[in-house]
């Protein structure tokens, strides 16, 4: 048993990259043209990975931590551009089996993370113009008013809100 | 007081396994069980009408009384049709407690040896949450045993029938003759009076649809590739999930028939340089035990076959196989069909993408245990 407990981390060291080997279906917009307009580099961990559960929890366990207001918003800030990320990984990659569940994450997540973008610096609102402009190029990658189409659409109507 | 604690602990499954029962609804395995009985009812021969129906037929007779007893009783098919199996799993209990008495262990140890069958989780949820009739052959093949072990100088031919029985029920029972077949102090004519008694019930059953030539019901019995849900298809299926949501799998029928010959080729050399004059429970172990490593459509109710033999052989990777098979079993039925153990208590939509890893990781772990297991049986002298 104790071999087996041994094991597991193993086991998870193998599943991890396994995730990307999946991933070798071709880019929609190539990476260098997503990053020319704002884009930054893909998460090691995107919600196909059989262990995005352990990353989620651990952002949790995070959480919990995460006391004072001005904390809470800078750590709110970081997961929204990982959830963000996560999306265009999805999307880019055409994993469209996890498009609608990811939509769903991003698009909670920018309701909970709301009432900590108050005030907005001019960073962040140039920053979220960004997301909107890659999640634009994206859906325009889709047939016009296909589910995937409309589902990224939530996701930029619900990235104004932000505004 | 090992007695006492022995009905304490019976009477506590039986509550248990009474609120999955009573839970329960009509899906699944269930439904697919219910239309079997129904088939007979209505005078079709179900191995016809019904694409994927592979039960032996005692196994739909048994189905088709049971929806009578609903319809007579306005009883719901779903709660009755799991009265059998869990009155075989109590029935198994004592048959536990009597062959580990008969075997010398303490009363005590007996008793926790009995309990440890009978409010193993694995039990229950196949039993009284999915529904599947597998314990009842299972107690017959463990009678079988019984029968071998204490009294084949007297009763072997009792054992034949049993075992016989079992095989009309569901076929699996069917790979452990090798294990009987091979037991010592057994004269070439008794070996051949056992195979042919255990053959004759399940031969004068199918007869009856083989008329005009049609051998629809041998293909179905002896072809079944069974569904990859667990094991280290599941595994499969999980690493093919991250691609892009998909749980079936391309060449699984390759997959499957290929697994089929492994297990074939596994068992040949199991009898070859094992099984002979080997501990006849722990023979038997060793052959489900390869099957559950080896081959590719592992359903669910698999998992039982193992239990009473395993506890009965005291074994105590029976332990790491029960819990690492409950978590394979838990993630299986999350990702799939979270109603077959939820039944009418939740709600929850079946492929939500945050089980996968549950099912994944649960039955690595379970394939994993399973396979150590197998070795260690094989390495252990009898």
């Amino acid at each position: 048993m104790i071999k087996l407990i041994i094991l597991l981390p193993l086991i998870f060291l193998v599943v991890s990259p396994l995730s990307q080997v999946m991933a070798k279906t071709q880019e929609l917009v190539p990476r260098e043209q997503l990053q020319s307009i704002g884009f930054t580099e893909y998460e090691s961990i995107n919600p196909n990975s059989l262990i995005y559960q352990l990353k989620r929890l651990g952002e949790n366990v995070r959480l919990l931590f995460v006391l004072d207001d001005t904390s809470k918003k800078k750590y709110y800030t970081h997961l929204f551009e990982i959830r963000f990320i996560e999306l265009i990984y999805i999307i880019n990659f055409q994993k469209t089996g996890f498009l609608a569940e990811t939509v769903n994450r991003y698009n909670v997540f920018i309701g909970k993370a709301k009432p900590y973008y108050k005030h907005f610096d001019p960073n962040s609102i140039n920053k979220i113009n960004k997301y909107i402009d890659i999640l634009e190029k994206l859906r325009d990658m889709y047939p016009a008013n296909s589910s995937y189409w409309l589902s990224i659409q939530q996701a930029i109507d619900s990235t104004r809100n932000l505004l | 007081m090992g007695s006492l604690i022995l009905f304490l602990g019976i009477f506590l499954s039986v509550l248990l396994r009474a609120f999955f029962i009573l839970h329960g609804a009509e899906v699944a395995d269930i439904s697919k069980l219910r239309e079997m009985g129904e088939a007979v009812l209505n005078g079709i021969n179900p191995y016809l009408s019904i694409p994927y129906n592979v039960y032996p037929p005692l196994a739909i007779y048994i189905e088709a009384g049971t929806l009578s007893l609903s319809y007579f009783f306005d009883i719901p098919f779903h709660i009755l049709t799991k009265i059998l199996p869990n009155l075989a799993d109590i029935l198994t209990t004592f048959l536990i407690y009597k062959f580990l008495i008969k075997t010398r262990v303490k009363p005590i140890f007996a008793c926790f040896w009995s309990l440890a069958f009978v409010l193993n989780p694995i039990s229950i949820i196949i039993s009284s949450a999915h529904g599947q009739i597998d314990s009842i052959p299972s107690l017959l093949v463990l009678f079988a045993i019984y029968v071998m072990v204490f009294y084949s100088h007297k009763l072997h031919n009792l054992a034949a029938i049993s075992l016989g029985l079992a095989i009309t029920i569901k076929p699996n029972p069917l790979m452990l003759l090798p294990s009987f077949y091979l037991l010592k102090n057994q004269s070439l004519k008794q070996k051949v009076t056992f195979l042919l008694i255990c053959i004759l019930p399940i031969a004068v059953m199918i007869t009856p649809y083989t008329k005009s030539g049609n051998l629809k019901i041998l293909e179905g019995l002896f072809g079944y590739s069974g569904v990859y849900d667990l094991g280290y298809a599941a595994v499969f299926r999980g690493i093919s999930y991250q691609d892009n949501a998909n749980f079936w799998l391309p060449q699984s029928q390759k997959l499957s028939e290929t697994s089929k010959l492994i297990f074939f080729t596994g068992l040949i050399l199991l009898s070859m340089f094992f099984l002979r004059g080997r501990n006849l429970v722990r023979s038997c172990l060793s052959i489900y035990l390869l099957f559950l490593t080896v081959y590719f459509g592992i359903s669910a109710q698999y998992l039982s076959w193992i239990l009473s033999l395993a506890i009965i052989a005291r074994e105590k990777m029976i332990i790491y196989f029960s819990f690492t098979g409950l978590f394979a079993l838990l993630g299986f039925y999350m990702f799939f069909g979270p109603e077959i153990i939820f039944g009418k208590l939740l709600n929850l939509a079946a492929y939500q993408s945050k089980y996968i890893s549950m099912y994944f990781f649960g039955n690595l772990i379970f394939w994993i245990t399973t396979l150590w297991w197998f070795i260690k049986i094989v390495k252990k002298n009898d």
